[in-house]
């Protein structure tokens, strides 16, 4: 199992450098206690927003820790451009104060690898920093762009999107968005799109965290940690700030949609999490990159679902190793 | 001649019985009217005390909503103090593990002196080849321990941790003084201060979302109770803050207006549409969403200005921003006048 190999038996090599982390922010204070935090790391800091992308890309680092605000620039547009001019480096954003419009942008534009809020816990941003240096080292920048057209067709026939939404009038317009251009599968509960998830490979997963309220946020996490390529949209309305961090963080959402859900977003964003699902399925080292964070609490640990929820997350098909065996 | 007398008598002792009646009457309708009277002061203290409760009571609801942002708030620099202070504790084990191997290199210096006396040339030149060793990792070790970093972060970090618990301390202070019920007694009250005391408070609304513009330059003081005007500007800062979508802009200004100063919140938020205006100092009026807003800050921010006798105007256009320019009278006000409440 995937989730095996990443966290417990086969941690891979990774050069002996030190961890080299771009930290961008104004506040002195922030910066010395980084320094004393990842001691063991080589940081490059930088509290000028103009100089950032230049020094991410000349220092090479291995990943970026942006301040929320870095005097008059907003951290997640520098995580942007960092994107763009250096893919390899993971993104982390540091925020004291979230709301919707940055954790949005975080999530969508920038592609954050984790949300780190303030205060932040030691002992999880070391490791972090670990998991990030692991994961710009061992694989390389996955694809922002499109897939071509025939190959996204031919996924778009083949890999099933599959759709949780409780509520009957979404349901109805993300059915009359979607269903003439995926082979989706509509389900109003987590166990019904399990259901299906076990007959048929599953591609990307677009869900509303109203749906199945209890169990559906640890089962993500336990999607992620096991099928890693499965890749997940969802739909929240963006009211409880910390739930969705920790959605980030710990089950790796690749898409936020606001609810009310704006329509002409929800095409664009399966699309592109299927090609997300395609690029790790051919190269699964990249997973890599998207490995999620342990659980902060044990309360939102995916080992509270009940063990035969769990068996069933795991076992679903069209793991990693069998793309891996096949190629 | 006898009939008429009687007749006469008679006459009189009727107009006296009916102007007893009358006294009587009146004095009966005398004290119907002072207990009228004592009646209505009496209600007129319960109204009073009503008033005052509710004035209190809006600013308790005020505080309940910045609960959320201020426990954030808190939060942030308590967790970067105490992260600070774990940290310290680490410096200071690998600072500890510095010590000893200096004095393990202490003691491998001293180790050759018990050989010295007993030596012969071979085993001295052995010997001092070792204690060349000895001094140079000495040496290292001792410049390890003086050049070490480490103390200098800790204090850093030490210093660190003191001015976010500083920052503890100054937001509960202002928090304790905008609940406080009992500091209403009137006084040559400074406009500029309550104004920055307001933007303290309303920080978790504002942060920087809203950027904040400020010149009220040099004001005359103001006759009233402090907590009062604290409670208008930030009725009206956190109205604005409010009315802003995403970013914005709030212009803060101040001027002297013959006997009256002005104190002017400009935002350039949503505006008010024609149908809201007429209605936002009602009791209860809110275009807020329901649990977002108790309907009563610019209730009680009007109340308390008309009080003071002063006024709060309004320019508003809808998508552009509003002006609420808060008028006072300066320093004529009488501390029985200025107790509004």
């Amino acid at each position: 199992m995937f989730a095996d190999e990443l966290r417990h038996s086969a941690q891979p090599t990774v050069d002996a450098r030190p961890f080299r982390v771009l930290t961008v922010t104004a506040n002195p204070r922030v910066q010395r206690a980084l320094d004393v935090v990842w001691r063991e790391h080589e940081i490059v800091a930088c509290a000028d927003s103009a100089a950032a992308v230049a020094l991410a890309v000349s220092r090479d680092v291995d990943g970026v820790l942006c301040d929320q605000k870095v005097a008059a620039a907003l951290g997640v547009e520098l995580l942007v451009e960092i994107r763009q001019a250096h893919p390899r480096a993971l993104r982390m954003l540091l925020c004291d104060r979230p709301d919707a419009r940055l954790l949005l942008d975080a999530v969508n534009e920038a592609e954050v690898f984790r949300i780190v809020d303030q205060p932040w816990d030691l002992a999880v941003l070391r490791e972090t920093a670990v998991a990030a240096a692991r994961g710009a080292r061992l694989a390389p920048p996955l694809s922002g762009n499109p897939l071509p057209d025939d190959e996204a067709e031919r996924i778009r026939r083949t890999t099933a999107v599959v759709v949780i939404e409780s509520d009957a009038v979404s349901g109805q317009r993300l059915r009359d968005l979607l269903q003439a251009h995926y082979k989706t599968h509509f389900a109003n509960s987590l166990d019904r799109a399990l259901q299906f998830m076990e007959q048929h490979e599953t591609g990307a997963l677009l869900c509303s965290t109203a749906a199945s309220r209890g169990e559906l946020v640890p089962a993500l996490k336990a999607l992620k940690q096991a099928h890693p390529h499965i890749t997940s949209v969802i739909m929240d309305p963006l009211a409880d700030f910390d739930r969705v961090i920790e959605l980030v963080n710990e089950a790796q959402v690749f898409r936020l949609l606001r609810r009310p859900f704006n329509p002409l977003l929800c095409r664009p964003y399966v699309d592109a999490a299927l090609a997300r699902y395609w690029n790790i399925k051919q190269l699964p080292q990249s997973a890599w990159r998207v490995v999620p964070a342990e659980a902060l609490t044990p309360a939102g640990s995916p080992q509270q679902l009940p063990q035969q929820l769990l068996n069933r997350i795991r076992g679903l098909p069209g793991r990693l190793h069998e793309a891996e065996q096949r190629t | 001649m006898d009939w008429i007398i009687i007749v006469l008598l008679l006459v009189a002792l009727a107009a006296i019985v009916q102007l007893w009646l009358e006294l009587t009457r009146q004095k009966k309708q005398t004290m119907s009217a002072n207990f009228a009277v004592e009646e209505a002061q009496r209600e007129l203290e319960r109204l009073q005390a009503a008033q005052t409760q509710t004035i209190h009571v809006t600013r308790l609801a005020a505080l309940g909503q910045m609960v959320a942002s201020i426990a954030r708030d808190i939060n942030v620099p308590l967790g970067f103090a105490r992260n600070n202070i774990r940290s310290i504790i680490e410096l200071l084990e690998e600072y500890r593990g510095l010590v000893q191997r200096y004095d393990t290199a202490v003691q491998h210096c001293l180790q050759p002196v018990d050989l010295l006396f007993s030596a012969d040339k071979a085993s001295l030149d052995k010997l001092v080849k070792y204690v060349e060793e000895a001094r140079r990792k000495l040496f290292e070790a001792r410049a390890n321990v003086e050049s070490s970093a480490l103390p200098r972060k800790a204090g850093q970090l030490l210093a660190d941790a003191d001015d976010g618990l500083g920052e503890l301390v100054e937001r509960a202070q202002s928090l304790k003084d905008f609940a406080r019920s009992d500091s209403d007694a009137t006084a040559l009250v400074d406009v500029g201060e309550r104004v920055d005391r307001a933007l303290a408070l309303a920080q978790p609304r504002i942060h920087d979302r809203v950027e904040v513009l400020k010149q009220l330059g040099s004001l005359p003081r103001v006759r009233c109770v402090a907590g009062d005007l604290d409670q208008v500007f930030l009725a009206l800062i956190t109205n604005a803050a409010q009315a802003i979508e995403g970013k914005g802009k709030l212009a803060i200004g101040g001027r002297v207006v013959g006997e009256q100063i002005e104190v002017i919140f400009e935002d350039n938020g949503s505006g008010m549409a024609d149908n809201v205006l007429p209605k936002i100092f009602e009791p209860f009026f809110s275009t807020r969403p329901a649990g977002e807003g108790t309907g009563l800050g610019l209730t009680i921010a009007h109340k308390i200005i008309t009080g003071l006798g002063g006024s709060i105007r309004v320019q508003t256009t809808p998508r552009q921003g509003s002006v609420f320019t808060v008028t006072l009278p300066v320093g004529t006000l009488t501390a029985e006048s200025a107790d509004v409440r």
